[in-house]
């Protein structure tokens, strides 16, 4: 299993995962959603493997990550709604 | 992706923070997706395919969505249906399901769909039919039951579309809002909360 040999990338990693309660790297694949620099910010972390990053693979990721926020946003709304009655 | 399944996928917790940031960011879905129907309209007039007159409403939006489709990259994360049912909201069989004339269905759960009613409307002031759809199926979560909006699409046969947007606003007793990037359109304000279920 070849290591991560970008000393900064394995950093970040290891932030994110501190930040997820330790669930990154037990994951083949993970998104996690932050907030960095004011921005909305959305990491994919999936193996080094050309068939995870392939176009089809990228717009598959895009419609969980849509499916993702439109579920919380209407979570949210509702938990809003709730509030008020 | 060949050998993941859904349970490899981790996704990180929601963050109120980070949706209230995401949703500021993202802006109004509702006017992409109106966008997407007035540039298909668009597409339509500057090539007037034949029209069934005995079938008009049907007709026009059969015709309307591969219009919609094609001025569509593709690449969204969801795509145009004519005729989709909407089974979250039927009744017990035998009752038929409702069906939407269009709708925009997400690609990665096809049973969250962002519902498009057509009306015809004779005259402006035949808004009936139009604003009966929005009190009985809109804002009863009938239609939409994932989806906290949705859209009318009223095909005016005769007269000023102002004129009929005004008779709907009356009607409906609410202000209807001008949607800057699309003169025609409007957006119904104050906004409605119907209290959506929460999609499974």
């Amino acid at each position: 299993m070849p290591s991560i040999r970008s000393q900064a990338l394995l950093d970040e990693l290891r932030q994110l995962d501190a930040q997820d309660a330790g669930s990154l790297f037990r994951h083949r694949v993970a998104r996690v959603y932050r907030i960095t620099d004011g921005l909305p910010t959305i990491y994919i972390a999936k193996p080094d493997e050309k068939r995870f990053w392939t176009r089809s693979a990228g717009l598959i990721d895009g419609d969980n990550i849509s499916l993702d926020l439109f579920r919380w946003q209407v979570a949210s709304e509702q938990a809003a709604e709730d509030l008020l009655h | 992706m060949t050998g993941v399944g859904i349970a490899a996928t981790h996704r990180s917790p929601h963050d109120p923070a980070f949706i209230a940031l995401a949703q500021a960011w993202m802006g109004n879905p509702s006017k992409q997706f109106i966008g997407l129907v007035w540039a298909g309209y668009a597409a339509m007039r500057a090539a007037l395919p034949v029209i069934d007159e005995r079938d008009l409403e049907r007709s026009i939006t059969q015709l309307l969505e591969p219009r919609i489709r094609s001025v569509m990259s593709g690449d969204e994360p969801f795509y145009i249906q004519h005729g989709p049912y909407e089974r979250e909201t039927m009744q017990k069989p035998p009752a038929q399901p409702p069906q939407y004339d269009l709708a925009f269905v997400l690609r990665s759960d096809d049973r969250v769909m962002w519902p498009i009613e057509a009306k015809v409307m004779e005259t402006p002031n035949t808004v009936a039919r139009y604003v009966k759809d929005v009190r009985d199926e809109f804002l009863t979560c009938r239609y939409g039951p994932f989806s906290n909006s949705g859209a009318m699409l009223g095909y005016l046969l005769a007269g000023d579309s102002s004129d009929a947007l005004s008779a709907i606003g009356t009607a409906l007793g609410c202000t209807l809002e001008l949607l800057a990037d699309h003169p025609d359109a409007r957006l119904d304000r104050p906004r409605r909360f119907r209290g959506a279920p929460v999609a499974r």
